[in-house]
């Protein structure tokens, strides 16, 4: 998979392309307009991270021009303005997600390849993964043939430590990701730790023993 | 306070009849004067012509006409003075009712063939008397025209002559800093004062205006450029929770740079939001279903606190609606919720009440520490038990309460802490 990171930014841009680099993704950086415009025209990518206010030029403006060379890269925009009105335009000149800054990883992660399999997945909307069978459309996970009944948060947490197996997630992450941005005082992530619990239970009877791991201080690991 | 209108009306009931009065009595000497120059004139006008009359006749006897003059033989001048003017009264027998009448006369003594005589002439005060009383009653009646005239003319005047001043008024009275509305103040009233007035109110008014801006403007950058260095701290975080070598020790300190900016970064949307609603940037409205949005927060409420959710009591009137901005309801019913949840205490209960007309949540927990008044003001936090808290949940309540013109209140009574939106 080729990921194309656009984002001034070079500390978080470092941070973007190492994360990526340890799984099967293969990561170009641009730093600005110029940069970037040239990387589009250059070679063909399966997403894009795209930074709003770059140096030499907007986000958007090179988000348009690449709809109008009618690529079909995926666009995940990274913005630190979190205006409705914002989104909207950006939405409409053809991305397909929208972050705000502060993200944390995991969820960026996550959000890349949900597009991905959106866009290449040519109708097999299955995710694989040691014996855990997930099938998209249906919302049906199966572990060895075995049917796993998840409420909704249970299903998306699932989701989101498959997509970010083998890597540590934090509570705060998950949090975010289940519950949106507005999860604010620390209390109430124990609504994480209660959704990890039922999950694991749910996992483990049907023999998928220790497959999330607590990661002491940080939160959890998902490996099977 | 005395309205300009009552204070200008009040110094000229004041002064002007005081004016009026010395005008008055002025008036009178000098008409007194006037009228005795007059007389004395007269008199001796009359004294020549009786003089002319009897000047080559012998008198023996006493000789006169009553009211006009008399002549009487003396033995010698009572005085040396030629010309003596003195007042006198005379009896009228024949007017009805008999009466004294007023006289002015004049007497001199003469001399003729070796015998000295006493003339005396005479005209009468009567009429002069009438002419004062008509003068002064027409003078009294035409000042009391004058001063009603001039006090109503005044009123009328200053009524229009200051409208633009009212109007100026009243426009700075309904002026909002937040409405960002041009206030549209007259630069041509046709009175010098009052444009250079408006003109004054504008530029001050145009500079605060723009103040206000910068620094709105300012504290929204402020919080959009902080989100990029959070940006990269967080990422850093997580990279740095995957090194393998991570021990114990170093997996806390992370986990607690993770968690303080996490809070940071909470803090600094709360922020943004705040100036986004400065910045009227929730202007759409929808019709919002109230009791179904309670309902649909307080469930999800029981999801997220799994452990220690206070017992929830509900009095909810089906089928209240509002019409308002959905993302802003969304946040004030969340903060007003969540807030009766964090400050609560352990086996505590929620009490949320929603009738057609008001919102009241209740809710058990500790004595407030700062004073009521200040509960709504930015960072305030009131009890120590909830410091993961922002300090701008009630702020932002507040905030859109002000918007919508909702009252919000809050009394604490017997371990209940009740706060109460009242839709308008």
């Amino acid at each position: 998979m080729k990921l194309l990171i656009i984002e001034d930014e070079l500390s978080l841009l470092k941070s973007i392309t190492d994360y990526f680099s340890k799984e099967e993704f293969l990561c170009e950086a641009a730093c600005c307009f110029e940069e970037g415009i040239k990387k589009i025209e250059g070679y063909d990518y399966d997403c894009i991270v795209l930074d709003i206010s770059l140096p030499g030029g907007s986000g958007l403006t090179l988000l348009q021009y690449l709809r109008e060379q009618k690529k079909e890269e995926g666009v995940v925009i990274i913005s630190a303005r979190n205006s409705l009105d914002d989104r909207i335009k950006g939405l409409n000149l053809g991305a397909d997600d929208y972050l705000t800054k502060p993200f944390h990883l995991s969820e960026l992660s996550a959000r890349i390849k949900a597009l991905i399999r959106r866009k290449y997945s040519n109708g097999a909307n299955q995710l694989d993964y040691n014996g855990l069978k997930i099938d998209l459309a249906a919302k049906a996970v199966f572990y060895n043939e075995g049917y796993l009944q998840l409420t909704r948060h249970e299903y998306d947490l699932l989701i989101f430590m498959i997509t970010n197996k083998k890597r540590v997630i934090s509570r705060q992450a998950i949090a975010e990701h289940l519950a949106g941005e507005e999860v604010d005082d620390l209390d109430s992530l124990d609504f994480v730790y209660s959704h990890i619990k039922n999950l694991k239970k749910k996992l483990k009877e049907k023999g998928c023993e220790d497959c999330i791991k607590t990661v002491y201080g940080f939160g959890y690991k998902f490996e099977i | 306070m005395t309205r300009l209108l009552n204070r200008n009306t009040r110094y000229l009931l004041l002064i002007l009849p005081a004016i009026l009065l010395v005008c008055s009595i002025a008036f009178f000497f000098l008409l007194k004067m006037q009228v005795h120059h007059l007389q004395k004139e007269q008199l001796f006008l009359k004294q020549h012509n009786v003089l002319n009359r009897f000047k080559d006749e012998d008198l023996d006897t006493v000789f006169s006409v009553k009211g006009e003059f008399e002549i009487i033989p003396v033995n010698s001048p009572v005085s040396h003075e030629e010309n003596i003017i003195g007042d006198t009264l005379m009896a009228y027998a024949t007017h009805h009712p008999p009466e004294s009448v007023p006289f002015r006369k004049l007497t001199t003594y003469i001399r003729r063939n070796n015998k000295n005589y006493q003339l005396t002439t005479f005209v009468s005060s009567e009429e002069t008397k009438h002419l004062f009383i008509m003068v002064f009653s027409i003078q009294g009646f035409i000042y009391f025209i004058l001063l009603f005239t001039i006090i109503i003319v005044n009123r009328r005047l200053s009524v229009v002559l200051w409208k633009p001043f009212y109007h100026t008024m009243n426009k700075l009275k309904r002026y909002d800093i937040n409405k960002n509305n041009d206030l549209a103040l007259d630069a041509k009233t046709g009175i010098g004062e009052f444009d250079e007035l408006n003109q004054v109110a504008s530029q001050l008014i145009a500079r605060n205006q723009q103040a206000y801006q910068s620094q709105k403007q300012f504290v929204e950058n402020a919080s959009h450029e902080i989100q990029t260095p959070l940006a990269i701290v967080r990422s850093k975080v997580e990279l740095l929770m995957e090194q393998p070598a991570i021990n114990d020790k170093m997996a806390e300190l992370v986990s607690e740079i993770a968690a303080a900016n996490d809070r940071l970064s909470r803090l600094n949307n709360t922020l943004l939001l705040l100036t986004k609603i400065d910045n009227q940037q929730f202007i759409e409205q929808d019709d919002i279903r109230l009791s179904e949005i309670i309902n649909l927060q307080l469930s999800n409420f029981e999801k997220q606190y799994v452990n220690d959710l206070p017992v929830i009591r509900k009095e909810i009137q089906p089928g209240v609606s509002l019409v308002a901005n959905p993302a802003l309801i969304e946040i004030l019913l969340n903060n007003l919720i969540k807030n009766a949840i964090i400050h609560n205490i352990f086996n505590g209960y929620i009490h949320i009440i929603l009738t057609g007309r008001q919102l009241i949540i209740e809710n058990t927990g500790p004595v407030l520490d700062i004073p009521p008044a200040l509960l709504f003001e930015r960072f305030r936090k009131g009890n120590d038990q909830a410091k993961h808290s922002s300090g701008l949940g009630l702020a932002l309540v507040k905030h859109i309460c002000d918007i919508y013109q909702y009252k919000i209140s809050y009394t604490y009574n017997d371990q209940i802490h009740r706060l109460e939106v009242t839709f308008s």
